[in-house]
């Protein structure tokens, strides 16, 4: 096969340490390469550079065997590489359409939309992505967006396609079209480069995968065949994992390989016994209690008459596919969006319409969905971020004025007691990698001592040694007594940490599932609407 | 092999502080330079013009220094109280009409409500808080306005520049009209802020000097203003909610009140500023008595990057050369130099912010 694409010993230096120290990949036409490793491993960066968003300090590009260097993406895109980020980065209130004609030279200067929109429907017909053009983004779901991303990285002539997790907020459904989508991709003969932590799916659609640990290539395109999924996460942390029992990444006892666990072998019928026995125990009074809460958003219901009971020690997970409401509910739980009826109590106090800071004051703490934007910014320090909500407790003297020192010590314990690796407390926010950030996040809301934790995709995008890290700390809060409303869109998340499953459908929630009657594929067509 | 190089302007990552410093300084550099040139092309020698300027707002002795802080002083408090709304990204453009209706109320105390006979330090207690308050609500407007129907408070808060300059204007040429004369009655003395003129008894060099005690608070003001930015839960809300609204109501700040808050203590600041003004200088309320220090103290605050002490320089600077620049004649040249000047070092304050950078094309290889 021919070479598409090679990155030679690139080193890209970020203030602190090296993202990428001779690190590399080699690329086949038409194939499908994994590129894994843990948060701050150093993929991204490496992907940046490919896609011109970065440029290296030493090391080579090279594009069918010609040596390039890429002063921005256009030119990388004028070389056939194209990436589809994470995010998506689509303008939500324009259509798809427009979204994928937006900055396209060929689309000329006076927009030819009918001509270029009957090119588009033939492309998608061609690789088999079901899409309306004419939808606006913001309607989409996460995977349609995902579809739009993909159109709009095609029509630019790719050759050499780089998907940076693109199924990280996808339903396990949409995630297997995605892949299907791929490998139709792949046989046309476009390269892929697939950046992932799921390791289920990089075993199912991959033909080789290259490993990244700490900037450097530790595997360099391994065929998939040669190796098993325990092997490359062992790779990927860089240490055994626990609990050796059986040597293909089979039913370990210790938390460390429950996520490989789940992808191989269903749960088993002792665990949820035990479990369940075990909720009884610990079950206490009410604490979080929502009445017929309905929130109208620009003639959409988002939330409908949603009734929600949660007691202490409890755990309920909230499924769904996202969009469905989840935000809305978490938001409404927290005090951050106040419904447009019903009723909200804490704690027997009605809180209906009283704000965020009145649930903290109640031992509340909300981890929100986006970590960037709500939870922190990227421009504050991270001591500042370690404080934004307990800043009121850090003040000194007669004046109450706020103490430096109680800022700083409060940021050293949450990042030496969760293990956030960061260049230094005074850094900014956004320095850290996603898994250090949510991290600290945690770590932050659990400093709080609180009673209550709401919970939204507390893992999304996190690799396999931050996700057991969080879970863990989640899991031994409930077990003392602090209620948990975990809303995610990772099912396997809510099977191993729920003691009640309610699924979310637009906007209305169903009736409850007891842990004991946990059934992965009755949960999955609840979600879909299709069981009530 | 093919070089296609091109200039490229990106925002800096790291902002080197240095860099904060020095380009100021070489705007101002580049400003006086080109300022020279104007001046040559007129037939005025540069070099005396700029001696000149320099000896009567800073060299030139005690007497040119006090006329230097007298006018810093309502350029310090405006700019305080335009740091504390940019803090927390609120636009108050209307600092000016907040001074107006400051030094309003400060009039309406002095001439009407207070008897001339009360002690120096009550009526002047009195001015002082109806400056500020009257500011503060005229302040508080905008915010309102702004955190209950998300109107934009730049619109608001310039708007009611206009609003309050014919609010004043109603009071001056009828309703408190001295004799019909377009200004009010001038101030009983027991309204008058203390003069280091008239401390000449015990010390004869400050005879004549014009500073005002005005000074003094818009320095007090400057230390309460760091203070409450960098040591209170208030500041940290203020920058919290500067950078990024949604993760400040996240973290459970009361976001809506502390809009209002902003708004209204940046309206007090420049409320006194006008009530200083009245009280220290003018002595009665007449038009025009400001020349637009509410809109030179965004400029100020904004170059002094919100810092209350650096606030307090760049006022100081800034009003040295406005009165510097009384010695050149035709007035219209002073005016054109202040410009030239100030345009420099904003414009200087873009290679602070972002950098050039050349870029090589791409750059193949047979």
């Amino acid at each position: 096969m021919d070479q598409a694409l090679e990155l030679r010993s690139i080193v890209v230096p970020y203030p602190g340490l090296r993202a990428c120290d001779g690190a590399g990949i080699e690329l086949r036409t038409g194939e499908i390469h994994s590129l894994v490793g843990e948060n701050g491993a150093g993929k991204s960066t490496l992907m940046h550079v490919a896609a011109g968003l970065l440029r290296p300090r030493s090391g080579s590009i090279l594009v069918n065997g010609r040596n390039v260097v890429f002063g921005s993406p256009t030119e990388a895109q004028a070389n056939g590489i194209a990436m589809v980020f994470q995010s998506f980065l689509l303008v939500d209130r324009l259509t798809v359409l427009d979204n994928v004609l937006l900055g396209w030279s060929l689309a000329g200067r006076i927009l030819r939309r009918e001509e270029m929109a009957s090119e588009l429907y033939a492309t998608c017909s061609r690789i088999g992505l079901d899409l309306d053009l004419n939808a606006p983004v913001s309607r989409l779901s996460a995977g349609d967006k995902q579809k739009a991303a993909l159109l709009r990285a095609l029509s630019r002539e790719a050759r050499i396609l780089i998907l940076d997790e693109p199924t990280a907020v996808l339903t396990p459904a949409e995630s297997e079209r995605l892949l299907d989508t791929m490998r139709a991709l792949a046989r046309s003969g476009i390269s892929i480069i697939f950046v992932s932590h799921k390791l289920p799916e990089i075993m199912a659609v991959t033909d080789r995968i290259t490993v990244m640990n700490r900037g450097r290539t530790v595997a360099s395109g391994v065929p998939v065949a040669d190796v098993s999924p325990r092997q490359v996460a062992e790779l990927m942390i860089g240490r055994p994992l626990a609990g050796t029992t059986h040597p293909d990444g089979g039913a370990g006892s210790g938390a460390d390989s429950g996520r490989l666990r789940r992808a191989h072998e269903p749960e088993t019928g002792t665990a949820v016994g035990e479990a369940a026995a075990d909720v009884c125990a610990r079950k206490g009074g009410m604490v979080l209690r929502l009445r017929s809460v309905s929130v109208v958003d620009t003639g959409v219901r988002r939330l409908d008459r949603v009734d929600l009971e949660l007691r202490s020690g409890q755990v309920i997970g909230i499924a769904g596919v996202s969009g469905n409401g989840q935000r809305e509910l978490a938001e409404v739980c927290a005090g951050v969006l106040t419904p447009g009826s019903g009723g909200v109590e804490l704690f027997d106090m009605d809180v209906t319409g009283s704000g965020a800071a009145s649930r903290l004051a109640l031992g509340l703490r909300y981890l929100c969905e986006d970590r960037y934007r709500e939870g922190a910014d990227p421009e504050l320090t991270i001591e500042e971020t370690c404080a934004l909500k307990d800043y009121g407790q850090l003040t000194r003297g007669r004046l109450k004025l706020l103490d430096p020192c109680g800022f700083s010590r409060l940021a050293r314990l949450t990042l030496e007691s969760f293990g956030v690796v960061a260049p230094g407390i005074r850094g900014r926010t956004g320095a850290l990698s996603g898994g250090n950030l949510q991290k600290l996040l945690v770590g932050r809301e659990l400093f709080g001592n609180p009673k209550v934790i709401v919970a939204h995709q507390p893992t999304q995008g996190l690799d396999i040694s931050a996700t057991e890290c969080i879970r863990g700390e989640l899991k031994a809060r409930a077990a003392a007594g602090c209620a948990l409303l975990l809303v995610s869109s990772d099912l396997d998340e809510i099977l191993e940490l729920a003691d009640e499953i309610r699924v979310m459908y637009r906007g209305r929630l169903l009736p409850a599932v007891e842990r004991a009657r946990f059934d992965r594929g009755a949960i999955g067509a609840m979600m879909a609407g299709v069981l009530q | 092999m093919t070089w296609a190089p091109k200039i490229v302007v990106e925002p800096r990552i790291e902002r080197s502080r240095s860099l904060l410093f020095l380009s100021p300084m070489a705007g101002l550099a580049a400003g006086i330079l080109l300022g020279a040139v104007g001046l040559e092309i007129l037939g005025i020698r540069s070099g005396a013009a700029f001696l000149a300027i320099l000896r009567a707002g800073f060299t030139g002795g005690p007497y040119s220094l006090s006329d230097t802080a007298t006018k810093a002083c309502p350029l310090i408090l405006c700019a305080l109280g335009c740091a504390v709304a940019f803090k927390a990204q609120l636009w108050n453009v209307g600092a000016e009409g907040q001074l107006l209706v400051g030094a309003w109320a400060a009039t309406g105390i002095a001439t009407f409500v207070v008897p001339a006979g009360a002690p120096s330090v009550l009526m002047l207690a009195a001015m002082a808080a109806a400056g500020a308050v009257a500011g503060a609500v005229w302040g508080a407007i905008p915010g309102l306005l702004r955190a209950r129907f998300q109107t934009s408070e730049i619109l608001t808060s310039l708007m009611l520049v206009y609003v309050a300059v014919h609010w004043n204007n109603y009071f001056i040429y009828s309703a408190w009209s001295d004799r019909g004369f377009q200004m009010t009655p001038l101030y009983p003395e027991n309204a008058w802020l203390p003069r280091l003129g008239d401390l000449a008894g015990e010390a004869p060099a400050f005879s004549g000097m014009t500073l005002h005690a005005g000074f003094l608070a818009a320095l007090v003001a400057a230390g309460w203003l760091w203070v409450l930015l960098k040591r209170t839960r208030f500041g940290f809300e203020l920058h919290v909610s500067g950078l990024n609204i949604k993760t400040a109501r996240h973290a459970g700040m009361p976001v809506k009140r502390n809009m209002v808050l902003a708004m209204a203590l940046s309206g007090c600041m420049a409320g006194l500023a006008g009530m200083c003004e009245m009280s220290g200088v003018v002595h009665r309320l007449q038009e025009n008595f400001s020349p637009g220090y509410g809109f030179t103290a965004i400029l100020v605050a904004w170059l002094a990057r919100l810092n209350p002490a650096a606030i307090v320089l760049v006022s100081l600077l800034l009003s040295g050369l406005l009165v510097g620049s009384k010695q050149i004649q035709p007035s219209g040249i002073a005016m054109m130099l202040q410009g030239v000047v100030l345009t420099s070092v904003v414009a200087a304050d873009f290679f602070a912010r972002f950098r050039i950078r050349f870029e090589p094309g791409v750059q193949e290889e047979a």
